[in-house]
């Protein structure tokens, strides 16, 4: 089946050290070479010191569940066969955090529930992290 | 600079709200100055100033394209690239008291319904994107489910905003949404974004909205009752929108420390409270920021009915977003205006002498004005 999803471009330089890490099971955040302060999402400088230069680093892909919403109605057309679908922020280490899709029942999700990434390969390049409950981790 | 009592409103005009076909939004822009304008009693050769607000997705509402329509030349124009009227309040007033012009227009114009603006699609494609996170029930939903974890905010408690604005339209012949709702219907509804319901969330409605900006000083030289502007904060969280626990929106707190310092007043003095609500959330959480209750009893606080007719706290009295009109907020405004000068029928608060309106543009700025028929 094809995906018919939006697709993020994996290639824009600002963001594609994000994407081929998803794609190599890692998750990865810039930390600024001058301060060490991490930043997700990317950004082409250091919000807090203003310098340019920066590493991407892999940090855990593990974490608390922030909030979350369920869309109970397709607010877009191309999301609508996934109805009813859950949305959360996670709380990662360094004061980051991620939203993304969170696959498990909508109605047994609950904020502070622990999270981990799964990796899911949706296009060729193109991998999408989901946060699945935690002991319920791998593909 | 203080802008307490400097600047007065001496008119207002509001189009007809609903479906708009085969009109441009700087053509309803346009038709709401020329209601505003016969309601002050000017022609467009007196306006020397213009602020519009442009239009969502590119639709128009520049200055350089609404003042072409308008066919005038003033002596200063500008545009605000986001709604909610304080923006453009309160650069008008600054625009009045650098003595750049003395009669200044606010407009905004939109045809998002009849265009069939679709909401729901993302901007650019990150992971929230690429994951279905779409419109701005999205962020509010996080917010509000965040609050209800924290807080035990229930539905019912929360329900109460749209219930009680509901009510109000009602009472307010130009609202689009009049048919009665119940707290049990409320409740009965399903989910839209869980926790929000279609009826937590704005309509989508084409309209136009007009506000005349003058001087205190030539204020009184109008037929309506001037309304003057006592004081205004504006406080932004830029750096923020990068992070999306944002959505909590702390830093509205210093808008309404600044509001109240500007006026002079607190929030006891507030005879009736305008928020702007492209969701129920907003209104919320600017409940309890502005001082209305603690944080996290917004709950119980509008469970207590404060802000139905009647009640102590009148809020948005028009019917709001959420039942009047989409007009990105300046509909609360025109309303607040109508209310101070007690022309509001049915839905009038009695003895209203100062008004509030808090706004936001999405997660990174808040604007705050109170107004009053007193010029301090």
């Amino acid at each position: 089946m094809s995906y018919d999803k939006p697709l993020p471009n994996i290639d824009d330089p600002l963001t594609a050290p994000f994407w081929a890490g998803l794609a190599a099971r890692e998750l990865r955040a810039q930390r600024c070479a001058a301060c060490g302060t991490y930043r997700l999402p990317a950004a082409a400088l250091c919000p807090s010191c203003l310098a340019k230069g920066d590493d991407w680093a892999r940090i855990s892909d593990s974490g608390v569940l922030w909030s979350y919403v369920v869309y109970r109605r397709a607010l877009a057309p191309s999301f609508a066969q996934d109805i009813p679908y859950a949305v959360g922020v996670v709380e990662l280490d360094h004061g980051l955090h991620l939203l993304s899709r969170v696959d498990a029942p909508v109605d047994e999700i609950t904020i502070g529930d622990r999270m981990t990434a799964r990796y899911d390969d949706v296009a060729p390049g193109v991998c999408l992290l989901t946060w699945v409950p935690e002991g319920n981790a791998r593909v | 600079m203080s802008t307490r009592g400097g600047t007065a409103i001496v008119a207002v005009g509001t189009t007809e709200q609903g479906e708009l076909p085969g009109r441009s939004a700087d053509e309803v822009a346009v038709s709401a100055i020329q209601l505003a304008l016969a309601e002050a009693g000017l022609g467009k050769s007196d306006v020397d100033g213009l602020i519009t607000c442009k239009a969502g997705m590119g639709r128009g509402g520049l200055d350089t394209t609404v003042g072409p329509l308008l066919g005038i030349n003033p002596r200063y124009s500008a545009t605000l690239d986001y709604g909610t009227c304080n923006f453009s309040l309160h650069l008008g007033a600054m625009v009045i008291a650098a003595g750049l012009a003395e009669v200044v227009v606010l407009a905004y114009g939109a045809t998002q319904r009849s265009e069939k603006i679709n909401f729901g699609v993302p901007m650019g494609v990150d992971l929230a994107a690429a994951s279905g996170f779409v419109h701005v029930a999205g962020p509010a939903g996080l917010a509000l489910q965040r609050h209800k974890h924290l807080y035990g905010t229930t539905d019912e408690q929360f329900g109460n905003i749209a219930v009680a604005q509901r009510r109000w339209a009602q009472l307010n012949p130009l609202a689009i949404f009049q048919k009665p709702l119940s707290m049990e219907d409320y409740l009965a509804s399903p989910y839209l974004v869980e926790p929000l319901r279609r009826h937590d969330v704005t309509m989508i409605s084409d309209g136009g909205a007009a506000i005349v900006l003058t001087s205190a000083e030539r204020a009184a030289d109008f037929p309506k009752k001037p309304v003057y502007l006592l004081g205004a904060a504006e406080t932004t969280a830029l750096s923020g929108a990068r992070d999306v626990d944002n959505v909590m929106r702390p830093w509205l707190a210093d808008v309404a420390r600044d509001v109240y310092a500007s006026a002079g007043l607190g929030p006891s003095d507030i005879d009736a409270l305008y928020i702007q609500d492209p969701t129920a959330v907003w209104v919320l959480q600017m409940l309890e920021y502005y001082g209305f209750c603690g944080i996290g009893e917004g709950g119980s606080f509008l469970a207590e009915g404060h802000t139905y007719p009647g009640g102590s706290l009148p809020v948005n009295t028009n019917g709001g977003q959420l039942s009047e009109s989409y007009m990105w907020g300046w509909l609360h405004l025109c309303e607040a205006v109508r209310q101070l000068r007690g022309e509001c029928g049915e839905r009038q608060v009695s003895g209203a002498e100062v008004a509030m309106y808090c706004s936001t543009m999405v997660l990174t700025k808040g604007a705050a004005s109170i107004i009053s028929t007193r010029r301090s």
